[in-house]
């Protein structure tokens, strides 16, 4: 994960002490300091654009539902990012909120995936694409653990399940999209 | 076009490797401040910043208190004086009760939720076999389980990052898969006691 430079850390605790007190504008700089990573994971674990973007406005209406409860003890992008992992999730669950992407039929079958949105000109996109064709339970492991930096155990409790669960879904997303990069070469 | 190596061994790394050196972030196409500035807003306008914790604590603690009662209500022998008093339940616990539903607040993984489904099977056979009060009982421990569920998510809906809350969740569906647990070991259970 990104480590921020110690001014940083305290510019951005100094802008969540004024965010719990109210502060919209301090806010505001939390949402642009971090609207980035969090847009991200969202697309990345649901495969769609537009339903990443709701998220990504519900984990900050959240966020700042729940300042008031934040002690500090975890990093504020940890936190962060619980949230908007427990937002997908939820979202996921929701009988009318299917709006995500799925990448394999009922059989696990991998179908054909088209990119709605290329996410910028360096992306190399057939990993990304490998990733977003992974079925969800596979694809939040190797979004979380292998691209945001989570250990397993932070992983495990993000997404609330067991840590044998969580590595025996990595090993299972390397091997898919092992098997899908290969077809594609 | 990034080439990914494959293989086994040192190469199997190769990918996770490939996959750190993804961008983490990725700005949105749009800017999305002004709609949560606007949300944020209208929550001020509508309602202070508070917690809604002391009926999820309270309901959290109640669901502690089902699978023991449960556990009894299935092994001991029905008595014709409970029968009596129950009679008057019957009708309201012959249709097979619903699986507990959790509200959008409370991100129970897709995993966790097949492993009650595959339960749920079980538990909706044996159900059936049970006398009307054992049945009724294990009714009205699964409706205090779905009020439990529904404080706890309103409570989410505050503060969804709470360890706390997420604890009394998972609690809460473990309480649930062991309502179904016992109603399908139930049987074996009586016929050891005897």
């Amino acid at each position: 994960m990104i480590e921020l430079a110690r001014d940083d850390v305290s510019d951005e605790a100094g802008r969540v002490a004024r965010a719990r007190n109210g502060d919209v504008a301090a806010f505001e700089g939390l949402y642009q300091e971090h609207v980035g990573r969090v847009y991200g994971l969202c697309l990345r674990m649901t495969g769609h654009p537009a339903t990443a973007e709701d998220l990504t406005q519900d984990t900050f209406v959240s966020a700042w539902r729940s300042l008031p409860g934040y002690e500090g003890r975890s990093r504020f992008s940890t936190w962060l990012h619980r949230i908007a992992v427990n937002t997908v999730l939820a979202q996921r669950r929701a009988p009318l909120g299917r709006h995500e992407v799925s990448m394999t039929d009922d059989e696990g079958e991998t179908m054909d995936f088209v990119a709605e949105q290329a996410m910028d000109d360096a992306t190399p996109i057939d990993l990304e694409r490998a990733i977003a064709a992974l079925p969800p339970g596979a694809r939040d492991i190797m979004v979380l653990h292998g691209i945001y930096g989570y250990s397993h155990e932070e992983a495990a409790g993000m997404l609330d399940l067991a840590v044998g669960t969580c590595k025996a879904q990595l090993h299972r997303a390397r091997q898919l999209m092992r098997a899908r990069l290969h077809a594609e070469h | 076009m990034t080439t990914i190596p494959f293989g086994r061994g040192p190469q199997k790394d190769e990918l996770l490797a490939q996959a750190s050196k993804l961008p983490q972030e990725i700005a949105p196409p749009r800017d999305l401040w002004p709609a949560i500035a606007a949300r944020l807003a209208a929550q001020s306008r509508a309602a202070p910043r508070r917690f809604a914790w002391p009926a999820a604590l309270a309901a959290g603690f109640l669901v502690a208190a089902v699978s023991a009662l449960l556990t009894w209500t299935l092994v001991r022998e029905p008595d014709a004086a409970t029968s009596r008093n129950l009679l008057a339940d019957r009708a309201a616990t012959q249709a097979a009760p619903l699986p507990v539903s959790y509200g959008p607040n409370s991100a129970l993984g897709a995993v966790q939720l097949e492993a009650r489904d595959e339960l749920l099977v079980q538990f909706r056979q044996r159900l059936g076999e049970l006398p009307p009060e054992t049945r009724a009982t294990v009714v009205k421990n699964l409706a205090i389980i779905q009020q439990a569920a529904d404080q706890i998510d309103a409570a989410l809906a505050r503060d969804p990052a709470s360890g706390l809350l997420n604890d009394l969740l998972r609690n809460t569906y473990q309480e649930e898969l062991q309502i179904y647990s016992k109603v399908v070991t139930s049987g074996d259970a009586r016929t050891r006691r005897t």
